[in-house]
């Protein structure tokens, strides 16, 4: 089953497209980032998944095709949006009581132990929560109506470290607990690699990067060789992009061949894959009869 | 470690409210108390006021003088009009713009602070659609509304009771606009027009002030221009049996021997003083003299309920419209 | 603060490092491994469950999942459904000879590399780039 589905989606607001040729398939029970700097479309994707905003041209539909909006999909698939909204005025308890009211399913005490075991009084307004705190209270609301698909646009973006590390904890616990899909935005790469299994990169309203993070990391290579040879070496091997020096020059390539002689070859690991492509916009990695082509993409 | 448990409070009204309609007075609970405690207050104040004017209406005899044209009710009716006069002369001219109130303060915020705040990211996204969630809330407010408005209407009803053989109910701007239907109506449809003006411009202040603004240009004209239009005015010669003061008197004027309306100087004319300066006017002998015909036009005070149902009518029609306006937009554009 | 602070009755508590470049599943085998090693670990004992795990590091599940199945390959622990991960074998220790030769013939490599003008870094390059190597040779994606 496919969690998210989309093909050729796009969204245009007045004569600017903030989304375009966007056509994915990702698989269930993954957790996907979505990654991208700011302006890249991710927010307006993630919207069209939960349901706010239509499409303005393509299809996308959720949990093996339901469509977004559709009462069926609203139960099914959970959202936190950029920011955490929550009714400041409401406590904590009210919240609950809120969701549970338009909910379909709803799981009180899940809600409940979860924010206990955070210490969090459901007495307290959630205008006065930190922001810690509110995020857990949105994502705990977000849990107890055990959605098949759970939604975050930058949950942690706002977040201190340790609040992030808790907020991302709790969210990986209840994987591991339901094996929920997620989707998650974020423009902070470096702490992505633990987390997600599944990427896709946003670059301009469009998809550069698509896969499996294990299949991505499997396929590139950061080469490193004199600097003489590189033009050589870009015209022979699919290249990402280059960091060229005096003497030396890193390449980040898209190949499982041995490095040529005076070479050297290192795995790369995914905040270095992720900002090479975003340093070379007509880069990309999409499925399909690309990977092995010898012309040099890059920049 | 462990955070106190709460037991959610027990809805202290019966039938405990669950889903939508819960979430709707939860969240418009401080808007409806407002606005309960507004036509409260105001309703208190009717009512003690009431129940000593019904009282010393009746302790001066004055149910039994009509229009208090006769000399036996002059000296009554003096004392009547010194207590209460001024209340009979403010509180409708304010309370007629309640309607508007309503419109401003629950309507124009219903959409408008989803949007302005974001909080339909959230609200939108947890189980109910957009639509559910409008329809709901506007068949339930606006139910409520109706319900409120409709009993301080009557309640004030009662409170004008003994001024409708004295004043009638007929004047525009007056007590017209508060009793009868108009008054529930023009509330139904305040508050749809502010929702609808919330949805488009999605700034609650923007909002609220817009919604005055148009609830005061669509009620204002529709007072002067469009109420005249319900039914034709009566035209009578002036005289006593049309010089009802129950009645609505929409126009008065002086026509010749011909017919033909005199015109400003012609009517000043008839006032100057007569060239020995020091004699009192006669106006009659000069208007016969003259052969001038003194007229007016007027509704009567049995139309009443036709023009309060008429023009009620209109506003809930329209009221219905901006509700269904109010959905579609939201449904198809919103975000 | 964590989610689940009931102690759970495993003994081993993991720890990440984020910049090693080892990738994250290699490092909890690493981890389970080493426990083995110094016998903090037996077999009989349960290895922590995916839920604690990913609830006190924040990791993905998979990771842990794919580091148990690592472990289950190499035969040193089994899964028993419905009650978790244990430990069943036993590391192939090298017999305490070869080490020491290994060591040995390490020692005179490290002083030839000296020698030859290589520094600390320059030897962690050269080491890391010929296991690398190696793995990529062995088509097995591991550093």
């Amino acid at each position: 089953m496919n969690a998210i589905e989309t093909r050729n989606l796009g969204k245009r607001y007045g004569r600017t497209w903030a989304l375009r040729d966007c056509s994915l398939a990702i698989p269930a029970g993954r957790v996907v980032a979505l990654v991208g700097p700011n302006g890249a479309g991710k927010t307006t994707l993630l919207h069209m998944a939960v349901g706010l905003t239509a499409p303005s041209t393509g299809t996308i539909s959720v949990l093996d095709g339901t469509l977004p909006g559709s009462n069926d999909a609203l139960s099914r698939v959970g959202f936190v949006a950029q920011d955490t909204p929550l009714y400041p005025q409401l406590t904590v308890a009210d919240t609950l009581r809120l969701v549970r009211n338009l909910s379909s399913r709803w799981d009180e005490d899940n809600a409940r132990a979860r924010l206990a075991a955070l210490d969090i009084d459901l007495r307290h307004r959630v205008g006065k929560l930190s922001g810690g705190q509110h995020a857990q209270v949105a994502l705990a609301v977000a849990l107890a109506r055990h959605p098949e698909l759970l939604v975050l646009d930058e949950p942690a973006a706002r977040l201190d470290p340790l609040a992030r590390h808790d907020f991302m904890a709790a969210l990986m616990a209840a994987v591991a607990e339901d094996g929920i899909s997620v989707l998650f935005s974020s423009h902070v790469i470096s702490e992505l690699e633990k987390v997600c299994d599944y990427l896709v990169v946003l670059a301009r309203g469009k998809v550069q990067v698509v896969g499996d993070v294990e299949e991505l990391l499997d396929t590139h290579q950061m080469w490193t060789g004199p600097s003489a040879t590189a033009d050589a070496v870009t015209t022979t091997t699919p290249v990402v992009s280059a960091r060229p020096g005096d003497r030396q020059t890193s390449l980040l390539v898209r190949t499982n061949a041995v490095p040529p002689p005076g070479w050297r070859t290192e795995d790369t690991h995914l905040e270095e894959l992720v900002l090479s492509y975003l340093r070379a916009p007509d880069a990309s990695a999409l499925p399909g009869p690309t990977a092995n082509s010898a012309a040099a993409v890059a920049s | 470690m462990s955070a106190a448990t709460v037991q959610p409070r027990a809805a202290w009204w019966p039938p405990e409210l669950r889903g939508l309609p819960w979430v709707t007075w939860r969240q418009h609970r401080v808007a409806l108390a407002g606005i309960v405690a507004l036509l409260g207050g105001l309703g208190v104040l009717l009512l003690v006021n009431g129940l000593a004017m019904h009282s010393d209406y009746t302790k001066l005899g004055l149910n039994s003088c009509g229009n208090v044209i006769g000399p036996a009710c002059q000296e009554p009716f003096t004392v009547f009009h010194r207590r209460y006069g001024t209340w009979v002369s403010y509180l409708p001219r304010i309370m007629e713009f309640i309607p508007a109130l309503i419109g401003v303060f629950l309507g124009a915020p219903l959409v408008a602070r989803e949007l302005e705040s974001g909080t339909f990211r959230f609200a939108w996204t947890q189980g109910r659609s957009r639509v559910q969630w409008i329809v709901t809330k506007l068949a339930l407010l606006a139910t409520l509304v109706t319900i409120l408005a409709l009993a301080f209407s009557f309640l004030f009803s009662w409170w004008y009771q003994p001024w409708l053989a004295i004043a009638g109910r007929m004047q525009p701007g007056d007590a017209y606009e508060v009793t009868g239907l108009v008054f529930t109506a023009r509330t139904l449809f305040g508050f749809m027009l502010g929702a609808l003006l919330g949805t488009l411009i999605r700034r609650t202040v923007p909002a609220m002030a817009a919604t005055a603004a148009a609830w005061l240009a669509v009620v204002w004209p529709s007072v002067i221009y469009l109420r005249p239009l319900i039914e034709k005015p009566i035209t009578a010669r002036a005289g006593p049996k049309s010089d009802i003061p129950t009645s609505w008197q929409v126009d008065t004027w002086f026509e010749n021997a011909a017919g033909h309306r005199l015109s400003q100087s012609q009517v000043f004319n008839l006032f100057t003083p007569s060239s020995n300066g020091a004699e009192p006017i006669d106006f009659g002998a000069r208007l016969a003299k003259l052969h001038y015909t003194d007229w007016v036009s007027y509704q009567p005070a049995s139309r009443f309920w036709h023009f309060q149902t008429i023009e009620a009518s209109t506003y809930v029609v329209v009221a219905l419209l901006l509700a269904v306006g109010t959905v579609l937009w939201l449904r198809r554009r919103a975000v | 603060m964590t989610i689940d602070k009931q102690s759970s009755d495993s003994p081993l508590e993991f720890r990440l490092d984020p910049g090693s470049g080892v990738p994250t599943y290699m490092q909890i085998v690493r981890q389970v491994e080493d426990a083995l090693r110094l016998g903090h670990l037996v077999p009989g004992d349960r290895l922590p469950k995916v839920k604690e795990v990913v609830a006190s590091l924040a990791i993905n599940p998979n990771t842990v999942l794919k580091a148990y199945r690592e472990l289950e390959h190499k035969g040193l622990a089994a899964g028993r459904p419905g009650q978790g991960t244990f430990i069943e074998g036993t590391l192939d220790v090298v017999p305490l000879r070869e080490q020491q030769a290994l060591q040995r013939r390490l020692t005179r490599w490290l002083v030839d590399a000296a020698a030859a003008g290589l520094d600390e870094e320059g030897i962690t390059a050269l080491f890391s780039s010929a296991r690398h190597d190696l793995a990529r040779q062995k088509g097995v994606i591991a550093s």
